[in-house]
């Protein structure tokens, strides 16, 4: 679109040809017959469509309805530039030197002819502004006021009656109960144990509890019982794995880059363990931002592997799609940055800062000039190796004294082989050269010389030298690379009128902070010794950042509860309304300042809350009046995402493989679903199957959806039929030894895979199955192995149960 | 309707459509006793509850639903539930057989008799900014132009067979895009945009109407997907269940017909086994929900009821993709004869036997038309790949009375170079191409559009990416303007700010 407009605008002349002005054969083209009679009508059947109040369309943000517009212009600059036709740009797009309007042909030269005469005498309109209005500009104290540009406030904890003072276990408790009470609602019970301790594995560590995870929860009556499972399950390394996930998809993680050329990022896993490993750490989320905006920017620490980290924390910026063999290399730098901006924004801010590349932001109080501060901070960040044909990404090496030490001997060898290298060359060029003089002076004697020194040295010696560097270059110990970023030569940018940049505005922008979420007077210039990245990085975790702290705690409601308090995760701008729970968001906000930024601890706040351990079972009048549980009188019910059911599915059929870091060799593999190879171009069929269809862009919130596919996944998939013949298998392994009845034997298959009993009706009715199973099938009967086929069905029915997949 | 329901029994049922839907949906209808009231508010995902809603209302009218029938009951909200066009539509379906690689078009359709006549000669005009390569003088193009047809038009000696049907066919000789590069001008070509990752020009198609076919995906892509991979056929923001179902390659043999898509057949459990894993999977959720009453139980129900969608599909998707259902005489004019047009030959006839059968959206890729060099060699192999394939095609398509609701559409990412590179190739050129348009509602015999002398640049009634893409909605009954979906707080197009329907080439 409009990128394309101005590329194309080279099309050359030479075919187009240029419309020759006609004579000036109209003395009166000053005057307002004239403009009535030739320019009106014009304006009015060829341009209005597109640039018209009439209309409501503003194309280019030009509008040409009265004189006024006419001159002040579009996001091209002014239209008309009185008495100088040459220097309107109205003209060269009539003329198609530019822009070419209007875009259905070119109007016939003598029609240019007009404008250019009107414009010559002055460009004389008899149209008022009356008819015309602007576009709204931003109304900054308004926008001000919009509820999540707010300072994070400290807010007081509500009063609750008596009832909800036994209900309450925290105050999360006190802000959900006081709305609960407005409206007359309840909370709902408790949830048994059983659902609890599902609800909470799954939910920190993406599997199933083991049987005996789930019985000594049954058996432990404290009232620290359901504290001691928060505990033991932020502990364990799959918590890490679990919301490293979460965290992932904001960040567009992938293995491949996508978009044109899909080159494998072979490094990327290393960011993605470094996730892991730091939200296994509790590393407290401001530093986990700066470091991923800046690490590299930071004071380096002593430890190795902590400057290491520091690096590796950068993929985030490096991470994106990348149009790596496009052949406007200033486009795809734009591109890139225009990425980097888009992820953060989205990610951190809750803004949708890429709409402000080409225009003001439609919506939000984000102006062209906001866009370009901040893209100015990531044009001085190098992110880009190179701009080959088809580029690469920029990668640095971890630092390592060992390897440092180890290359010693091999650079000095390197080095020499280099030496010889270069002095042969040199002397091969030399003779050449010389041959080529004595040739002509007919010096026989130093021609002699010259072509025994090139019988010598010949093209064959230094290609067997050549190869003995290269073979030496290998073998020089490979520092670890990392994807990463740094700093380079600070470049402030112009606004991009349209968004491209072969269409630069006249004065650079310097680099910053969206207005709206700065206080003009404390705004401080950005170093000029470096590119701004950490003062962003600090700014955005920042004690008076309004978004941020708002941002994540919001994501973490939502991570545990499916839905956030905020509908919108990665938007909280114009369009956005307050949450019904603001208070609660903005003391949420506020805790985890206090709390140093541990997620962690949130975990444990947001977890052992009474809300979070309500049943999902509903009351039958409430739920009529607020269907969508609005007010969080219950839990609510939630379809695992893929990896969950994958990585359950795996642990069941016993195969799964719990090793903590790399990249699976394929997709069969038997990993945890994390490890799997993420390839923008060739998604997994699982991932597409479940909802996890698009990892080039920020993705706020997985979809959930119902299709039949996911039921021929269950029906189908080896990987169902596998699981549920291992737990088949195991069960009537034990029920053989056991000597268990077939009533005892679906119990255990009940508590391997729903973690429960099973009622008398269920298993009744297992049985009914279990028995035309076997007559169907006509298969003999009474021994363990022959029955394998239909207890094999029955696991699979399990699986494939709503209970399985959906958290209670 | 009672009793065991033997995998051979259903499936003769089925074949017997009519009589097997009502089977399938009186038996589900008595077994599950969903009520009505939480089907009508049900509005939230998956084509199988949409089905299953529909066939318990029909059958609650005492009508009977037919396999593959359009859905005609409105006040169902499902994604996929087929919806009423902007404007009477004049395509129901789309056949895209796409070139990947970028074919020449002054080696194919847009014949240029001033680059035979100054074959060597220097461009005598600028090239453009950005190019791939560089390239030298102009090469004349090794094969001779003739016309064909009523119409006259001219088609080079590469396309015998379609030569022949060109009074069928609409060129555009004018088609541009902007990006020089194979992925970016991929993703331009399916998404629109080779800036941002956007919905794929199908998956815009099955949001904006929906499926005609219940039991079968909406969007289909036979072959490999080449550069841009999935995004060419992902849908970004739009819901997940317009993305297309992938078949990587077609098979001949009934029996690998589970090869072709994922998860559709079971080796371990007889079907009949299957249908009563089934109806123990509903009774168990039966039994464990009894009296739910919150709004995720309608979601609950869908997902069970999903199984028994799923359970047709898997009978009837493969019925449609066994290509030995179809006669001697037909697959022989589709090519499929072993020889050097049996692949595309194949993905011709599927993609015929999917649209058919109510897919909305079929894209058949053949790779890999990228002759920097062996132009001459490579043009020619490639060509009689898919010569007659695309025929068979199109004369199979009218003489099925299909031609004239099905919009088949030829062409690739790009067109290439009149000046060459090295002595044999010429380079990627998205400043010219040609693409062709048959059935669904264009004119036939008719060329829209010019190149400059040499076919190095579109200069007459220029037809750029979005104006394909707002012309192809247009054919199939939507305003491209008001296809928009919701996302990150503003409406989004497939032809973003642009695009001008190309009235000219509609009958």
């Amino acid at each position: 679109m409009q990128l394309d407009c101005l590329t194309r605008s080279t099309l050359i002349l030479c075919i187009l040809g240029m419309a020759e002005a006609t004579a000036q054969e109209f003395s009166d083209a000053g005057s307002i017959e004239f403009f009535e009679s030739r320019i009106r009508p014009v304006l009015v059947e060829h341009c209005y469509k597109c640039h018209s109040s009439e209309t409501e369309k503003r194309r280019g943000g030009l509008h040409v309805d009265d004189r006024e517009s006419l001159l002040e212009g579009g996001d091209s600059g002014p239209a008309v530039v009185p008495n100088k036709p040459d220097e309107s740009l109205l003209v060269a797009a009539l003329r198609h030197d530019e822009l070419k309007m209007p875009p259905g042909g070119k109007l016939p030269d003598s029609v240019i002819a007009d404008f250019v005469n009107w414009i010559e005498r002055g460009a004389v309109d008899s149209r008022t502004k009356s008819t015309s209005s602007k576009l709204k500009t931003v109304d900054w104290e308004l926008a001000r006021q919009h509820w999540s540009f707010q300072a994070v406030r400290d807010v007081p904890i509500p009063d609750v009656d008596e009832l909800g003072s036994a209900w309450a276990r925290n105050p999360i408790d006190r802000f959900i109960y006081s709305s609960l009470q407005s409206q007359f609602f309840k909370p709902a019970d408790v949830a048994d144990k059983i659902v609890l301790i599902r609800r909470a594995t799954f939910d920190l560590t993406g599997l199933p509890p083991t049987r005996e995870e789930v019985q000594d929860f049954l058996n432990d009556d404290s009232d620290e019982a359901f504290a001691q499972v928060v505990d033991r399950l932020l502990q364990s390394p799959a918590y890490g794995e679990r919301w490293a996930r979460h965290w992932l998809d904001l960040a567009r993680y992938a293995d491949t880059n996508g978009a044109d050329e899909n080159h494998p990022l072979t490094n990327a896993f290393r960011y993605r363990d470094w996730v892991v490993r730091k939200l296994n750490e509790d590393l407290p989320f401001d530093q986990f931002v700066v470091q991923q905006i800046a690490g590299d920017l930071l004071p380096r620490p002593a430890s190795e592997s902590e400057a290491g980290d520091l690096l590796t924390a950068t993929g985030f910026l490096v991470l994106g799609p990348k149009m790596l063999a496009e052949q406007d290399k200033g486009k795809m730098i734009v591109d890139i940055i225009d990425e980097q901006v888009d992820t953060v924004g989205r990610t951190l801010l809750g803004l949708t800062l890429g709409c402000a590349r080409c225009h003001d932001h439609k919506f939000d109080p984000i102006t062209t000039r906001d866009y370009y501060a901040l893209a100015g901070i990531f044009a001085s960040t190098q992110t880009m190796a190179n701009s080959d044909h088809v580029s690469k990404w920029m990668e640095r090496p971890l630092p390592s004294h060992a390897i440092d030490e180890k290359r010693v001997p091999f650079l000095a060898s390197l080095e020499l082989a280099q030496q010889e290298l270069d002095r042969l060359k040199d002397l091969r060029q030399k003779a050449k050269k010389r041959k080529e003089k004595d040739s002509s002076s007919e010096d026989s004697l130093k021609a002699v010389n010259a072509e025994t020194t090139l019988a010598l040295i010949t093209p064959l010696a230094i290609q067997l030298q050549e190869a003995r560097v290269k073979r030496l270059e290998d073998e020089v110990p490979k520092y670890t690379s990392v994807m990463a970023v740094k700093d380079q030569t600070i470049q402030e940018l112009p606004i991009h009128i349209r968004g491209s940049h072969l269409s630069l505005g006249t004065d650079k922008v310097p680099r910053g902070f969206p207005t709206i979420l700065t206080n003009d007077q404390n705004a401080s210039a950005l170093p000029i010794s470096a590119s701004g990245r950490l003062e962003l990085a600090r700014w955005l975790v920042a004690q008076n950042n309004p978004l941020t702290a708002k941002v994540i705690a919001n994501r973490l409601w939502l991570w545990h509860f499916g839905r956030g308090l905020v509908d919108s995760p990665s938007n909280f701008g114009l369009q956005t309304h307050a949450p019904l729970h603001l208070d609660l968001l903005n003391w949420l906000s506020r805790e985890l300042m206090h709390r140093r930024w541990s997620i962690k601890d949130m975990h444990r706040l947001i977890m052992l809350s009474a809300t979070y351990q309500m049943s999902s079972i509903a009351s039958a009048a409430d739920e009529v009046i607020d269907p969508s549980n609005r007010y969080w009188r219950r839990a609510d019910r939630r379809r695992l995402e893929v990896e969950p059911i994958r990585d359950a599915l795996l642990m069941l059929g016993g195969t799964l493989d719990r090793m903590h870091t790399g990249v699976a060799a394929n997709s069969d593999a038997t990993r945890r679903t994390l490890y799997l190879p993420i390839n923008r171009s060739a998604m997994n069929d699982i991932f597409l199957t479940f909802d996890y269809v698009d990892a080039s862009s920020h993705l706020e919130h997985r979809p959930s959806t119902t299709v039949p596919q996911q039921a021929l996944f269950m029906m189908n998939n080896p990987l169902v039929g596998n699981a549920a013949q291992s737990v088949a298998q195991k069960s009537l392994d034990s029920a053989l030894e056991q000597s268990y009845s077939h009533e005892i034997t679906i119990q255990q298959v009940f508590h391997s895979i729903l973690s429960r009993p099973a009622s008398q009706n269920e298993i009744a009715r297992c049985v009914a199955f279990l028995n035309t199973m076997k007559s169907n099938a006509s298969l003999p009967d009474e021994t363990s192995t022959a029955d394998l086929p239909a207890w094999t069905a029955l696991c699979q029915a399990l699986l494939s149960s709503n209970e399985f997949v959906y958290l209670d | 309707m009672d009793g065991p329901l033997s995998g051979a029994f259903i499936v003769e049922r089925i074949r017997l459509s009519r009589l097997a839907a009502m089977a399938i949906s009186t038996h589900v209808y008595e077994k599950l006793m969903i009520p009505r009231r939480s089907l009508l508010r049900f509005c939230t995902a998956g084509i199988g509850q949409l089905a299953l809603a529909d066939l318990l209302l029909r059958s609650g009218r005492g009508e009977m639903p037919e396999l593959g029938e359009n859905s005609d009951s409105k006040s169902i909200g499902s994604p996929l539930q087929a919806k009423v066009p902007h404007f009477p539509a004049r395509a129901k379906r789309v056949i895209c057989l796409f070139m990947h690689g970028g074919p020449s078009q002054v080696d194919t359709f847009d014949y240029k008799p001033e680059l035979l006549a100054r074959d060597g000669e220097p461009l005598p005009f600028e090239k453009p900014r950005i190019q791939f390569s560089q390239t030298g003088n102009l090469l004349r193009s090794p094969w001779k132009f003739s016309q064909h047809g009523q119409c006259g038009a001219y088609v080079s000696e590469l396309f015998p067979q379609i030569a022949t049907c060109v009074d069928d066919i609409t060129f555009i000789k004018s088609m541009y895009g902007s990006n020089e590069a194979h992925g970016g001008a991929m993703l331009k070509m399916h998404t629109g945009s080779d800036t941002f990752v956007r919905p794929s020009l199908g998956a815009w198609i099955s949001y904006g109407l929906g499926t005609e076919n219940e039991n079968l995906p909406s969007f289909v892509s036979i072959g490999s997907t080449g550069h841009g991979g999935l995004q060419n056929f992902g849908t970004a923001f739009l819901p997940p269940i317009h993305q297309a179902t992938r078949i990587a390659h077609v098979v001949r043999n009934r029996q690998e017909i589970g090869t072709m898509m994922a998860n559709l057949t079971n080796q371990q459990l007889p079907r009949d086994a299957q249908w009563k894993q089934i109806e123990l999977l509903r009774d168990l959720d039966r039994l464990k929900r009894p009296q739910a009453v919150d709004h995720s139980n309608d979601v609950l129900d869908a997902r069970i009821a999903s199984f028994e969608i799923a359970f047709r599909m898997q009978t009837e998707a493969p019925e449609v993709l066994d290509l030995s259902k179809e006669t001697e005489a037909t697959l022989k004019a589709y090519g499929i004869d072993g020889g050097p047009t049996e692949n595309f030959g194949k993905q011709c006839l599927l993609a015929r036997r999917l649209s058919e059968s109510g897919v909305r959206f079929v894209q058949a890729t053949h790779s890999y038309w990228d002759q920097h060099s062996e132009l001459k060699e490579k043009h020619t192999e490639l060509a009689s790949q898919v010569d007659l394939p695309i025929a068979g095609l199109l004369r199979d398509l009218k003489s099925r009375g299909l031609l004239n609701e099905t919009l088949v559409i030829w062409g690739g990412e790009f067109g290439r170079t009149p000046t060459a590179q090295g002595k044999n190739g010429r380079d990627h050129n998205p400043h010219a191409f040609t693409y062709w348009l048959a059935g669904g509602g264009t004119k036939g015999g008719f060329s829209y559009g010019k190149t400059d002398d040499f076919g190095f640049y579109a200069v007459d009634d220029k037809v750029h990416v979005h104006d394909y893409h707002a012309t192809l909605l247009h054919l199939l009954g939507i305003d491209h303007e008001r296809l928009t979906y919701r996302f990150g707080g503003r409406d989004f197009r497939l032809t973003d700010v642009a695009g001008q329907v190309v009235h000219d080439i509609i009958a």
